[in-house]
C-alpha cells in the first residue's frame, strides 16, 4: 500500500529515469539519515509496540482466569465480572489493532484474536455449531477450528448474544466452550510477546537490525514504513470500515447491525482507544515518535502543530458522541457528531498521506492498494 | 444495460485541458492506440487514449476510479471497467474517442475490474461478485442488444478478478483470487485465514469447468490475480501474497494445458524488491516474454516464458501499467507518479517518452494497446 520510492535491494536503478518521472528530485533524495530512523524504531518498540502487547497478554490471562473462576461457580452470577473482563481485554486490542506487523501475524494469530469484519452472522453461527455439536472441544482442536470462534467476537457473542454463559440449559456446556477459547486467547497474545524475544526468528533484531539479508526489513526505513503504514491503515480503518459503513449516505440509510462490537456496545471506545493509540505512535508513548522525524527533517515547521492540532480536535469530537454509535447514526443530533468525526479523521489521514509521508521521505502509492 | 451518457459529453467539454488531436491523425498512425485509466494532478479520474508517443487522443472523465479494458475484437469499442467494486463498465467509441454510454451491474452483483469479449465480439464476459451468495461469476452481456445482460457463469472459486480467452475463442481463463470482499466493507478482505486461489479454465457457453489449477496447500494465501495469454496458450499468471510479511514466496507463473504450473522466483533480491506484490502482466508482441509489475516494490520484471528465466527488471516509481511495444521484447511502461517509459526486456533498459501529457498523469493499475 505504502512503499519508498528507492528499494535500496534493487540494484541498478535507472536514477535518471525515476528524477525524469518524479519530476522534483529533491523528495527522491533520502533526506532523512539512517540513525534517525533507527532511533525512532528502537524507541516506538520499546514504549509503544512491546508495552502494548505485553497488556494485551496480561488482560487476555486476566480473562481465561475470570473464566475459570466463573465456570466454577455459577456463571449466570458472574456475568458482570465476565463482561468486565471481556472490555478489559477489548480495550488492550484496541491499544495495538493498527499494528499490523511482527509475530502477531504468524499461524494468523491476527485473525484468530480478532475477525472483524464479517459477513454477518458467521461468528454466532459458528459458535452455535460448535455448542451443538456432541464432542467439547479440546484447545488443541480449537486451534484448527473456524477462525470465527477462536477470538473476542466469539467471546463477545457468548457474553452477550442469544446464547450466552448467561442460562438456559446448556450453559455449563457453553461455559467450557468459553474456557476453552480464551485460554486459547492467552496462549496467542503470550506468543507475541515472547516471539518479538526470540522464536524462530527474532522479531526484535530483525526489525531493529535490517539489512539485505532480512527477510523483513530491508533498511531503517523500511522497518520505519512498517510503523507508518500501521499510523495510515489505523486511521482508514476508523474512517473506512467503522464510521462510513455504518453512518451510510442518510438518516435513513444509516446500518447499525454493521457497528463494530454492536452486542457489547462499545464502538465508540473502540475508535476512541484507537485514535489515542495512533496518537501515541504518533508522539512517541514516552519516547520520541513519528513527529519526530517530521520536526527534525521537515522543512514545513506547520506540519507538526497542525498534526497535534488535528489528533486533539479528532479526539475532542470522538469523547463529546456519548451515545452508542448504533444508535447516534439513526438520531439527526448526534449523527452531525459521528459526520463530524468521520470528516476529521478524513482530514487527518489525507494530512498524514500527503504531507507526513514526504515529511519521512516515505510515500502512498497510487497502484500499491491492495489486491487491484 | 447500457445508460446513455451522451449528455455528459457535451458538458466535459469544456473542462478538458488538453486539445484533442483530430481523429485523422490517429487514422494516420496506424491505429495504434494505448489506453489506460488516470488521476490528474487534482486527484479527477479519467480514462485517456494516447498514441505511442505520448499525443493525447481523448481524455474522458470518469465517475470513480477506473481499472481494466475490455476491447472489442473490431478494435471499434473499449469497454472500461471501474475498479472493484465495481458499479460501472464504460463503453467508449474509440472512432470518437467519445463515451457511449455505462453498463451497470445487477444490484446484488459488483465488477471485479476484468473482462474480454467473444472472438466474434457478440458476447462480453465480465467477473462479478456474487456477494451475498459469496461466490465469483462471470456475468455475459449481448454487445448488440445495448449490453444486455444474458446470463451469467460459475467462475469456479472466490474472488474471480482477471479474465482472458484462449485460442480456441471457447475457453475461458480466470484468475480467482479467492478473497471474499463485500460492497458493505469495500476492499476489505473478508476470509484470507481460509482463501483457496485457483486458475480456473471453463467453457464459455455452459460455463462447464475444463480445468482448475490449484497451488500447493501452503501456498494459500498467495492471490492469483492477473493473467496474460502468450503463444501456445502458455498462461502467464500475477500473484499478490497476503501472508505474513517476511515470507519469501514465488509471485509469478505460467501453466499450459494439462500440465503442472511452473512458478518462477527469478533472483532472490529481485524477488524481495517485488514487496510480494503484483499489479499487472502482459506478453510482448512475439507472445514469447512477459512483463510483470509491482508497483509497491517500484519494479518490472521480464520473463522468458519458453524456459521460465528471468530476463531483466527495470525500476519504474509506482510502476503498474504495462502494455506490448511495437517490437518483440518492448514494453511501454506507465508510472503512478507520472510519465510512460519504454522498456526493452532484453537489457531493463528504459526511456522516458517525452510528452507533458504523459507525465500529467498518475498512471493507473492496467494499460493497453487497442492496435486492431
Amino acid at each position: 500500500m505504502i512503499r519508498r520510492f528507492i528499494d535500496s535491494t534493487l540494484r541498478g536503478v535507472t536514477v535518471f529515469c525515476l528524477l525524469l518521472l518524479l519530476g522534483s528530485p529533491a523528495r527522491a533524495v533520502d533526506a532523512i539519515p539512517s540513525e534517525a530512523y533507527a532511533r525512532v524504531n528502537d524507541a516506538l518498540l520499546l514504549n509503544h509496540v512491546m508495552p502494548r502487547y505485553r497488556l494485551l497478554a496480561r488482560e487476555t490471562r486476566g480473562l481465561s482466569d475470570a473464566v475459570a473462576e466463573a465456570c466454577a461457580g455459577s456463571p449466570a452470577d458472574n456475568i458482570d465480572v465476565l463482561r468486565e473482563s471481556y472490555h478489559a481485554t477489548m480495550d488492550a486490542w484496541m491499544g495495538v489493532q493498527h499494528l499490523g506487523f511482527g509475530p502477531v501475524e504468524l499461524f494468523m494469530r491476527s485473525y484468530r484474536l480478532y475477525f472483524w469484519p464479517q459477513s454477518r452472522g458467521k461468528v454466532g453461527k459458528a459458535v452455535d455449531e460448535l455448542l451443538e455439536s456432541p464432542e467439547a472441544l479440546s484447545g488443541a482442536e480449537l486451534a484448527d477450528a473456524s477462525v470465527a470462534v477462536q477470538g473476542l467476537p466469539a467471546v463477545e457473542y457468548m457474553l452477550y448474544g442469544r446464547n450466552s454463559v448467561r442460562g438456559g440449559d446448556s450453559a455449563s456446556r457453553r461455559c467450557t466452550l468459553l474456557a476453552v477459547i480464551t485460554r486459547n486467547m492467552r496462549d496467542m497474545a503470550a506468543a507475541v510477546v515472547s516471539d518479538w524475544r526470540g522464536g524462530d526468528v527474532n522479531h526484535e533484531a530483525s526489525f531493529l537490525q535490517p539489512g539485505p539479508d532480512n527477510t523483513y526489513y530491508s533498511s531503517h526505513a523500511d522497518a520505519t514504513l512498517a510503523l507508518f503504514r500501521s499510523f495510515h491503515d489505523g486511521l482508514q480503518l476508523i474512517a473506512d470500515v467503522k464510521l462510513k459503513p455504518v453512518l451510510g449516505d442518510s438518516v435513513d440509510t444509516a446500518r447499525p447491525a454493521l457497528a463494530e462490537s454492536r452486542r457489547s456496545e462499545r464502538a465508540m471506545r473502540n475508535i476512541v482507544l484507537n485514535l489515542e493509540a495512533l496518537e501515541a505512535l504518533y508522539l512517541g508513548d514516552g519516547g520520541p515518535g513519528l513527529s519526530e522525524l517530521v520536526v527534525a527533517h521537515e522543512r514545513d515547521k506547520a506540519l507538526d502543530p497542525l498534526m497535534r492540532k488535528a489528533f486533539r480536535l479528532t479526539l475532542e469530537t470522538a469523547r463529546s458522541i456519548d451515545t452508542p454509535l448504533t444508535s447516534a447514526v439513526s438520531d439527526k443530533t448526534s449523527r452531525a457528531q459521528v459526520e463530524k468525526l468521520l470528516t476529521r479523521v478524513l482530514a487527518l489521514k489525507q494530512i498524514v498521506k500527503s504531507r507526513v509521508a514526504p515529511a519521512l521521505s516515505l510515500t502512498v502509492g497510487f497502484n500499491a492498494m491492495d489486491g487491484d | 444495460m447500457l445508460t446513455s451518457r451522451r449528455a455528459l459529453l457535451g458538458m466535459m467539454a469544456g473542462g478538458l485541458s488538453w486539445s484533442l488531436l483530430p481523429l485523422s491523425l490517429r487514422a494516420d498512425a496506424g491505429r495504434r492506440l494505448y489506453l489506460s485509466a488516470r488521476a490528474t494532478e487534482q486527484g479527477e479520474f479519467r480514462v485517456s487514449g494516447f498514441t505511442p508517443s505520448g499525443e493525447p487522443l481523448f481524455d474522458l472523465p470518469l465517475p470513480a476510479r477506473g481499472h481494466s479494458f475490455a476491447l472489442h475484437p473490431g478494435g471499434r469499442d473499449v469497454v472500461h471497467f471501474a475498479r472493484r467494486p465495481g458499479s460501472f463498465a464504460r463503453v467508449i467509441d474509440l472512432e470518437r474517442g467519445a463515451v457511449v454510454g455505462d453498463i451497470v451491474p445487477r444490484e446484488d452483483r459488483r465488477f471485479y475490474g476484468h473482462g474480454v469479449f467473444d472472438a466474434a465480439g457478440r458476447l462480453l464476459y465480465a467477473t462479478e461478485n456474487d456477494f451475498e451468495g459469496e461466490r465469483g461469476v462471470v456475468g455475459v452481456y449481448d454487445a448488440q442488444d445495448s449490453y444486455r445482460r444474458v446470463g451469467e457463469l460459475s467462475s469456479h472459486g472466490a474472488g474471480p478478478h482477471d479474465i482472458k480467452m484462449l485460442s480456441d475463442g471457447e475457453t475461458l481463463v480466470v484468475a480467482n483470487g479467492g478473497i471474499l470482499t463485500h460492497p458493505d466493507f469495500p476492499r476489505i478482505k473478508l476470509n484470507v485465514p481460509t482463501m483457496k486461489p485457483s486458475l480456473v479454465y471453463l467453457n464459455r457457453r455452459d460455463g462447464r469447468l475444463r480445468k482448475k489449477v490449484r497451488l500447493a496447500p501452503a501456498l494459500h494465501q498467495l492471490s492469483i490475480r492477473h493473467i496474460a495469454v502468450g503463444r501456445g496458450d502458455t498462461v502467464a499468471f500475477a500473484m499478490q501474497y497476503v501472508g505474513p510479511a517476511g515470507n519469501l514466496v514465488p509471485l509469478v507463473g505460467t501453466h499450459r494445458g494439462d500440465r503442472e504450473p511452473q512458478l518462477l522466483a527469478g533472483p532472490e533480491y529481485v524477488l524481495r524488491g517485488m514487496k510480494q506484490y503484483c499489479g499487472s502482466t502482459v506478453f510482448d508482441v512475439s507472445r514469447r516474454v512477459f512483463a510483470v509489475s509491482s508497483p509497491r516494490g517500484n519494479v518490472y520484471t521480464f520473463w522468458d516464458a519458453g524456459t521460465g528465466n528471468q530476463l531483466s527488471h527495470a525500476t519504474v516509481p509506482d510502476g503498474s501499467g504495462i502494455a506490448p511495444g511495437t517490437g518483440p521484447g518492448l514494453f511501454l511502461a506507465s508510472s503512478g507518479g507520472g510519465g510512460v517509459v519504454v522498456v526493452d526486456a532484453r537489457s531493463g533498459k528504459s526511456r522516458p517518452i517525452a510528452s507533458a501529457f504523459l507525465d500529467g498523469g498518475r498512471w493507473d493499475n492496467h494499460m493497453i494497446n487497442a492496435e486492431a
